[in-house]
């Protein structure tokens, strides 16, 4: 009888971090880098789409509705990736530079892909082609916080 | 004509098998990731799938009888049960799949969301299933999706340093900060896709609605000799373009209107619209050949009147099965799952079923009573068991890589 109830606490609690674990905190100084920089990586993958598309789309590669489509995705992309990452606790100070240079980051790279969409369904050629450097930028400024993300002791 | 049309069943099996939208998602992604590194992959699966498909055209041919048919007479009914099950869920997985990719390739098409075109999508091929003759549905299907040569067109183009590229090819590793873990994911992805076990049912249950005989045989070689290393190719295009555009980029895949920017990118709007009506018409194509098999695998295993060379009304059954699986593939992309995702996993999961497809048919082209004087040769034989070896430790690996590297990530 007790074996049984061992066994149904141990299902019940694996359960409970099976259906919790989605959000689960962030316990070492260690995850929260290696999350920063899945998301700086991640992140700098949907800013380099938005470019390409924006760069075929203004030189009339491509046609306006089908360039919203992808610019689109990019955007839920790269807001649910900026959620997921703020959703999370740095454990300790050492971590906390770190997780505030990249929650800023993201969500500014967030903020201009949003800009860009905006512009895009407007046909705003004028302030495309004034975000398509910002973007550029915002990506390899990510670039390198992956790579201090990475070399962190 | 006639004989140009004579392999357009098994191109539009290979467009099905190595170009749907699990194809074409998997094979930018992994150019993306991988550049060619996984391309010896890819390969690997063509000589897989040619040797199966050889095998199950040839039963067919001789014997006049599909492959589940005749599992289920060989094997037993209990045997055959299980991969009835098994093939069965994985085909009406991909269906799945295929009835949001084609509605995604309107979405692209149209700026509108892919949602509101699931129930036009899900009407539209079971009107052309309940009206358009097999012949002309394979014809139209399969040469239409030979458009998707325009990735081949803008790898070309895009004039690439084909050195660097063959280097990548003999080079099969991961590169970057991927792992081997995920290497050997994507590889299990990638085998599992160019084998679906739809290909074969649909291969085979096709030879039966063209009536083949013995006399046929060459042209169900042909079918698959064409047919299959023809899909293969479009395959490798599409990872070689990614590999090109997206890999130096940092760029990773995971929307269907990624795998068509670099087109876009290359060769302008006409490209555009000429790979977008491929996607449509590979997606829409192994939509059809997905809905089938579905039913042809349940309908063949029971012994139920089945194929559109019948009036529907004389296989009711057979029909109302598609309608079914139609039904439930739209309802489980209603609940705004995303499409690419069961995509993914469909590729997978068809990694892991491919065992229960793949061993009936090398023992029933083994047996006389079936092929005839057409049985396996040592030559088949000796391929069909290096082949299952592989497929076996892909199936048996496909779960646990999948958990350890969340899904390629």
């Amino acid at each position: 009888m007790a074996e049984l109830r061992r066994t149904t606490a141990a299902a019940a609690a694996l359960l409970a971090v099976v259906l919790t674990g989605c959000a689960g905190p962030t316990i070492r100084d260690q995850a929260v880098y290696n999350q920063a920089d899945k998301s700086a990586n991640a992140m700098v993958s949907e800013l380099r789409t938005v470019l390409v598309a924006t760069k075929t789309q203004l030189a009339n590669r491509s046609w306006w509705r089908y360039a919203d489509v992808v610019v689109t995705d990019s955007e839920t992309a790269a807001t649910s990736i900026q959620s997921a990452f703020t959703s999370r606790q740095p454990p300790s100070r050492s971590s906390n530079r770190i997780y505030a240079d990249t929650s800023t980051a993201l969500s500014d790279a967030a903020e201009l892909i949003t800009q860009m969409r905006v512009a895009l369904r407007q046909r705003d050629v004028t302030t495309m082609e004034k975000l398509r450097p910002e973007i550029a930028k915002a990506a390899t400024d990510l670039e390198s916080l992956e790579t201090r993300a990475r070399t962190q002791p | 004509m006639k004989k140009l049309f004579a392999f357009t069943l098994g191109v539009l099996t290979a467009i099905g098998g190595f170009v749907d939208i699990g194809d074409l998602v998997t094979n930018a992604l992994v150019g993306a990731r991988f550049g060619l590194h996984l391309v010896l992959i890819t390969l690997l699966g063509i000589i897989g799938i040619c040797v199966y498909a050889e095998m199950s055209g040839r039963v067919v041919a001789t014997s006049g009888r599909p492959t589940f048919d005749i599992i289920r007479e060989r094997l037993g009914p209990r045997t055959g049960f299980v991969a009835l099950i098994g093939s069965f869920l994985v085909t009406a997985l991909t269906l799945t799949a295929e009835l949001g990719g084609v509605s995604l390739t309107f979405e692209l098409a149209t700026g509108l969301n892919y949602m509101l075109f699931v129930p036009f999508v899900l009407v539209v091929v079971w009107l052309v299933l309940w009206r358009v003759k097999f012949t002309t549905m394979e014809n139209v299907f399969g040469l239409l999706g030979l458009f998707l040569i325009v990735y081949a067109v803008a790898v070309w183009q895009a004039h690439p340093d084909w050195g660097s590229l063959a280097h990548q090819v003999t080079q099969p590793r991961p590169i970057g900060q991927e792992t081997w873990p995920t290497y050997w994911y994507y590889a299990i992805a990638l085998f599992g896709a160019a084998l679906t076990p739809y290909e074969v049912f649909f291969f085979s249950s096709g030879g039966v609605e063209e009536h083949w005989t013995r006399r046929d045989l060459k042209e169900a070689r042909v079918n698959v000799f064409i047919g299959f290393p023809l899909g293969g190719i479009l395959s490798i295009s599409i990872a070689a373009i990614c590999a090109l555009i997206y890999l130096p980029r940092g760029i990773e895949v995971s929307t269907l209107g990624q795998t068509v920017l670099p087109i876009a990118f290359q060769l302008g709007q006409l490209g555009l619209i000429v790979v977008i009506l491929g996607i449509f018409a590979a997606t829409f194509g192994a939509a059809l050949e997905t809905a089938l098999s579905a039913g042809y695998t349940i309908a063949q295993y029971f012994g139920w009147q089945w194929g559109k060379y019948v009036r529907p009304r004389e296989a009711p059954r057979f029909h109302a099965l598609i309608i079914f699986t139609l039904i439930a593939g739209a309802m489980i992309l209603l609940t705004t799952v995303d499409p690419v995702k069961v995509t993914e996993y469909s590729v997978v999961f068809s990694a892991v079923a491919l065992p229960l497809t793949y061993f009936p048919i090398l023992v029933v082209a083994n047996d006389r009573r079936y092929a005839g004087n057409y049985v396996n040769g040592w030559f088949s034989n000796t391929l069909g068991l290096i082949f299952l070896a592989i497929i076996v430790v892909a199936s048996v690996a496909a779960i646990p890589l999948m958990i350890w590297t969340r899904a390629g990530q």
